[in-house]
């Protein structure tokens, strides 16, 4: 039980013991073991992708770029605008659109400003 | 031997409102998600003295039927979605990278993108008041076919439908984050037995999260296309469709809430008993547990339904006792001949165990389907998942306040306040919730707005009433105390509790990059190790001159 993934391992068989009573000791419909099935999946899943996933160094290089992402808060706005265009009108949801493009933008200038800046400091 | 920390050589720093909004720093997401969910839970408290205030006595019309119904929507949905799952992810996203040596969260982008999806989500939820047919008033549960178009017109419903996606969605983001986080960056030495409890409390919650949430999303998307003529929920079977999906995410949520104030007041006995947290790996195992058997108990809520299993259902709910049985004897015997310091941060510890028994025990009661039957939809359930998530949310959430305020700020809040305000609410959650259990066992239904004299609860609720404005008076004071304290209170220092853990080696607030220099790290409680072996855990990461302890 060193790696993380393997707790989250144990949390899915944990899950997974759990549809197993459902299914087999007490079976009453479809969604008990459809819900707690995916759960236990999910988890399996999720374990399975961070242990395979490179680990590389943890460290964060200092660099000078500011903390701080306007664009994200403004992809958050373009993204909230989009969903209340579903109700209001799509009208809102061009403009969202729109917002959001602009957002990816500047999202990737200042994703590329900070790799660029790292790569000073290394 | 210490593990020096390369500290960036320069570092362009924006501070002020600009910083806190659009920051992608860790502590300063965390902070934004934090104070906007207390931002939250004072309009949630608001629209429950409204409420209170319509219960005081029968007859008293201080807002309509109608707007009663609103609010008590708004203000379930507002301390669930906007306010308790916001804030106990918000915490984690905070602490959780100081407590295991990291510099940073992983994705901090995604992380301050799903705090302005919850602001974004609770603003257009309660934007609802202000459309023609008033916000959404079916309960945070949206039951079909209330929450259906036929029965519940208004605009304000699909504005509730949106604000819930959004937030649950903007509360998924920073949890993954968090996952990535604990499961990448943690400090050399740090091995996850080693991870403090606070932070193993945030990794189950964060398990919960990734399997339960996705499942709410899904019910609101279908919910809001059966709104607008595809029929979903109306088809045979819908509704209890609904109510699956709805409670696979509507239970494990409440110890989503809870999970992570276990760990903080697990971390707060521990410190001011002056021990080791008893049987830490027992107890790491016990959430693990705790958490995977919460995911199986949702149907519990559909006892009457008699859709489900009651057998399976009922059992997996009682077995909750185990684990949570485990939490508590830790609890105890941590405090078992430790050295107690009675400060604030461990009052509302003490508070948050006290009263989470009588939500835990009462859980137990509505775990078996024949009591459940006689007490579903009473007063009974109000008053027992009041316990749980106000006796265990929110005093958990204030020890947490009163523990880390002066790591986040550099200033100690004042501690007779401190005490005002702890003594206040916990009078005050007793003399609300209590009469609950009497008026719901009497038969009282929840969600009216009004009663006949000839019922006889008016007393009761009167009780009750008296009780709320005492818990908002408590509030009051612990505004009145932040306010002070940040005016001018005493300056706390690195480590003013003697802490155990890693985000009391740095200095308050923690820098940019977090650390200067960290401690070796033998075990969950790094600092207190040190302690023990007689050596100064603030002169062994650069704080302090060798010798210069007080």
């Amino acid at each position: 039980m060193r790696s993380a993934s393997s707790f989250l391992a144990l949390w899915g068989l944990l899950l997974a013991i759990a549809v197993l009573v459902a299914a087999f000791i007490f079976p009453h419909g479809f969604f008990p073991t459809a819900l707690l099935g995916g759960a236990a999946a999910a988890a399996f899943l999720i374990g399975l992708i961070t242990a395979a996933s490179r680990t590389g160094d943890p460290r964060r290089v200092a660099h000078g770029s500011p903390d701080i992402s306007p664009a994200t808060v403004w992809l958050a706005a373009a993204i909230a605008l989009a969903c209340l265009g579903a109700e209001v009108g799509y009208w809102l949801c061009l403009i969202a659109a729109g917002m959001g493009g602009v957002g990816a933008g500047a999202l990737l200038r200042e994703v590329r400003a900070e790799r660029r800046d790292v790569r000073r400091v290394r | 031997m210490s593990t020096a920390v390369a500290a960036p050589a320069a570092v362009r720093r924006r501070r002020g409102l600009i910083e806190a909004l659009t920051g992608t720093d860790h502590k300063s997401v965390g902070l934004l998600m934090t104070v906007s969910a207390l931002v939250f839970f004072l309009m949630a408290g608001v629209s429950a003295l409204v409420m209170r205030t319509e219960l005081a006595h029968p007859g008293l019309q201080v807002v309509s039927d109608q707007t009663y119904n609103e609010l008590f929507t708004m203000h379930g949905s507002t301390m669930f979605y906007l306010f308790a799952v916001p804030a106990a992810i918000g915490v984690g996203v905070y602490m959780v990278p100081l407590q295991i040596g990291a510099d940073g969260i992983a994705w901090p982008r995604l992380a301050l993108l799903g705090a302005w999806l919850i602001i974004a989500g609770g603003l257009i939820m309660w934007s609802g008041f202000l459309t023609q047919g008033g916000a959404a008033a079916w309960g945070w549960t949206a039951f079909y076919p209330l929450s259906g178009k036929p029965y519940s017109p208004s605009t304000g419903g699909d504005f509730w439908i949106i604000g819930v996606v959004l937030a649950t969605v903007g509360a998924f983001l920073p949890a993954l984050c968090l996952l990535a986080t604990v499961f990448r960056r943690r400090a050399p030495g740090m091995t996850m037995l080693r991870v403090p409890l606070f932070t193993w409390s945030e990794i189950v919650t964060v398990f919960m999260v990734l399997t339960a949430f996705p499942v709410l999303v899904v019910a609101m998307i279908l919910l809001f296309i059966d709104r607008h003529g595809i029929s979903i929920y109306g088809l045979p079977g819908g509704a209890i469709t609904y109510q699956h999906l709805f409670w696979f995410y509507g239970h494990p949520v409440v110890y989503i809430v809870f999970f992570p104030l276990v760990g903080v007041v697990g971390e707060v006995i521990a410190t001011f008993s002056r021990r080791r947290f008893f049987g830490f790996s027992v107890t790491v195992f016990s959430l693990l547990l705790f958490s995977a058997l919460s995911m199986t108990v949702w149907a519990h809520h559909m006892f009457t339904t008699q859709s489900v299993e009651n057998e399976y259902f009922s059992l997996t709910s009682t077995l909750l006792l185990v684990p949570a049985g485990l939490e508590y004897f830790g609890f105890l015997a941590t405090m078992w001949g430790g050295r107690i310091r009675l400060r604030t941060p461990m009052l509302f510890a003490l508070g948050f165990v006290l009263l989470f028994l009588i939500g835990g025990l009462t859980g137990i009661f509505v775990a078996s389907p024949v009591l459940d039957y006689h007490v579903h939809d009473s007063y009974f359930i109000v008053a027992h998942f009041h316990y749980t998530l106000f006796g265990g949310t929110v005093f958990g959430l204030f020890a947490a306040i009163y523990y880390w305020f002066p790591k986040v700020t550099g200033r100690m809040l004042g501690e007779g306040l401190g005490r005002l305000h702890c003594a206040l609410m916990f009078v005050g959650a007793l003399v609300t919730f209590i009469p609950m259990f009497f008026l719901g066992s009497e038969g009282m239904p929840r969600r009216v707005a009004d009663y006949l004299p000839v019922h006889g609860w008016t007393t009761l609720n009167m009780i009750s009433t008296a009780g709320a404005f005492l818990i908002a008076l408590s509030i009051l004071v612990f505004l009145l105390n932040v306010y002070r304290s940040l005016r001018g209170g005493e300056p706390g220092g690195p480590d003013p509790w003697e802490g155990q853990t890693l985000e009391w080696a740095t200095t308050s607030p923690p820098p940019r990059h977090n650390f200067w220099r960290l401690p070796e790290i033998r075990s969950h409680t790094p600092l207190f190790d040190l302690r023990e072996e007689g050596r100064d855990p603030l002169a062994e990461v650069g704080l302090r001159p060798r010798g210069a302890e007080t």
